[in-house]
């Protein structure tokens, strides 16, 4: 196809000094127009001068200002993720202390007629075991959590404790006192309002029967030693929920008695209080069945009440004693 | 100049400005010279643009005009290259001849044109059968006694008669002064078929030219 004739006259043209090429440059060319120069220049005079304005009016701080922002941006959206992080570790036991809280707020908050007015609807829930909470977790909680609702249900499990104590009301019902006495406590993640309410209640029932004639003084001390009972509750919940620390039945069993002796330094205040205040109740009606001429069983509530405070003292000339080991008084 | 000749350098018109990748491994004084002249431009110089241009407008303008052989369409892409020479400016660099830069931007440019214009296609787009077709029938007549100008007329007539891409490598070749294989990288073909291209429109120019010529002249 190619012959060799036209690839010696290509050779001949690439020298750029054939007839091909002489005659192309004789031909007419139309030089630019002015018009076209002009536009041009001047389309590049004022392509350079945009870009000093540019320049000019571009001050550093602005020509920095887009990365400045993107760094900021960048950091902030850093700090927003790390703290949305912390918030989520740290919101779990907070909400579990918070959903907690409102309960044993409402069982604080409540009066003593609140107390009975609730005991009455439910009096048998005295003896009741205290039922699982429903947001008990399966599994072992986590430490932070353990310790947020051990600080939240220990004060109330231990007003379950002491709750429980023999009511001189009926000092007859042995077996359920040593039943609930011995009973394990529950577990931590168990207790909730529930214990709570059998403390009322149980404030409610370990009240002296109402005798056939009661002077207005022996209501009158009746509410006061509820009124104080609920006090010393809920001191001690606030305690123990500042401390941290968990009365065992153990170290509330030896207790000194009000007059004598400086409390030991391992045994909380409050717990011989407490028992000082259900002693001297119990003496309290053990004085009044003598009064009433009930020595035998004033003699045998006596009996089990030096059985279980065999440390708290009693004055020499105390009614409450019986008569054989009582003094006259002066 | 036609569609079928923008679609058969469709290749070429992808390869735009600023992917130039041409290495020239020598770059003569004048080159260095339009390349600095060019950076000193984009660096703000507005004289060394004035240089660039005064040196390189003869050949475009001459260029645009063979191709697209109208003179209005000719000032409107003159401008328009011009336009995106200045307009590249920031993303200039030195990695080819400025010639090598600026006639591949007026190719771009032609080819965007006849796409938009939509000419009527040439008859013929394989360059061996354009091979057989050679211009000037008339002045083939061996009674025929032409003149100077008749001569300049039936040479132009031959260049306006090529097929566009014999076209378009001559001119090249002509106006830019590029190596085939500068042309072929402008044009978006290979050196062997830019140089098949120049071969047959340097044939039908000299079969032009052959009647008018003495014997024994060489070509």
């Amino acid at each position: 196809m190619t012959s060799s004739p036209d690839d010696k006259t290509l050779e001949e043209y690439l020298d750029r000094d054939s007839a091909v090429s002489q005659h192309y440059r004789k031909l007419d060319a139309d030089d630019v127009p002015a018009s076209v120069d002009a536009s041009v220049l001047a389309q590049a005079r004022a392509a350079v001068a945009a870009a000093r304005e540019v320049r000019k009016s571009k001050p550093a701080w602005v020509r920095w200002g887009s990365p400045l922002a993107l760094a900021a941006s960048a950091v902030m959206v850093v700090a927003i993720v790390l703290e949305v992080g912390v918030q989520d570790e740290v919101q779990l036991p907070v909400s579990i202390t918070e959903q907690s809280a409102p309960a044993a707020g409402r069982a604080q908050s409540t009066t003593p007629a609140e107390n009975e007015q609730r005991d009455l609807q439910a009096p048998l829930a005295v003896t009741a075991p205290a039922p699982a909470s429903p947001r008990a977790p399966a599994a072992e909680p986590a430490p932070e959590q353990k310790a947020a609702a051990m600080a939240d249900s220990v004060p109330l499990a231990e007003t379950q404790q002491f709750a429980v104590v023999p009511a001189p009301a009926d000092p007859l019902d042995t077996d359920r006192r040593e039943s609930t006495v011995a009973a394990p406590p529950a577990p931590v993640a168990q207790k909730s309002v529930a214990p709570r309410r059998e403390t009322v209640e149980t404030v409610a029932s370990t009240a002296p029967p109402a005798a056939p004639i009661e002077s207005d003084r022996r209501e009158q001390e009746q509410i006061t030693t509820a009124a104080a009972r609920e006090r010393v509750d809920r001191e001690r919940a606030e305690q123990i929920i500042v401390s941290g620390n968990v009365v065992t039945p153990a170290a509330r069993r030896p207790f000194g008695p009000r007059a004598t002796g400086a409390p030991s330094s391992s045994q909380p205040r409050e717990v011989r209080d407490d028992d000082r205040i259900r002693a001297e109740e119990w003496l309290d009606e053990i004085r009044r069945l003598r009064d009433e001429g009930k020595e035998a069983q004033a003699d045998e509530q006596w009996q089990r009440f030096r059985k279980q405070f065999p440390d708290f003292v009693v004055e020499h000339t105390d009614t409450a004693l019986p008569a054989s080991q009582r003094e006259a008084a002066p | 100049m036609d569609t079928a000749f923008a679609e058969s350098l469709v290749s070429s018109h992808e390869l735009r400005v600023t992917e130039s990748h041409v290495d020239e491994p020598s770059m003569d004084s004048a080159v260095t010279d339009d390349s600095a002249l060019m950076l000193r431009y984009r660096d703000g110089d507005v004289h060394a643009f004035e240089m660039l241009y005064a040196k390189h407008k003869g050949p475009l303008y001459r260029y645009l005009q063979r191709v697209c052989r109208d003179p209005e369409v000719a000032n409107d892409l003159f401008q328009e290259v011009w336009g995106k020479v200045i307009a590249s400016r920031e993303r200039y660099e030195v990695r080819a001849q400025f010639n090598t830069f600026l006639f591949r931007i007026a190719h771009n440019c032609a080819i965007d044109y006849f796409r938009r214009s939509g000419r009527v296609a040439d008859k013929a787009t394989d360059v061996d059968e354009l091979a057989e077709v050679l211009p000037g029938s008339e002045i083939d007549r061996p009674d025929t006694q032409l003149s100077a100008t008749q001569i300049k007329e039936a040479f132009k007539r031959a260049l306006d008669e090529l097929p566009a891409e014999q076209r378009d490598v001559f001119v090249l070749y002509e106006e830019s002064g590029l190596s085939l294989e500068e042309i072929g990288k402008i044009t978006g073909v290979a050196m062997e078929t830019a140089k098949s291209r120049l071969r047959y429109a340097v044939s039908k120019l000299r079969a032009a030219l052959k009647p008018h010529q003495p014997a024994g002249v060489a070509s």
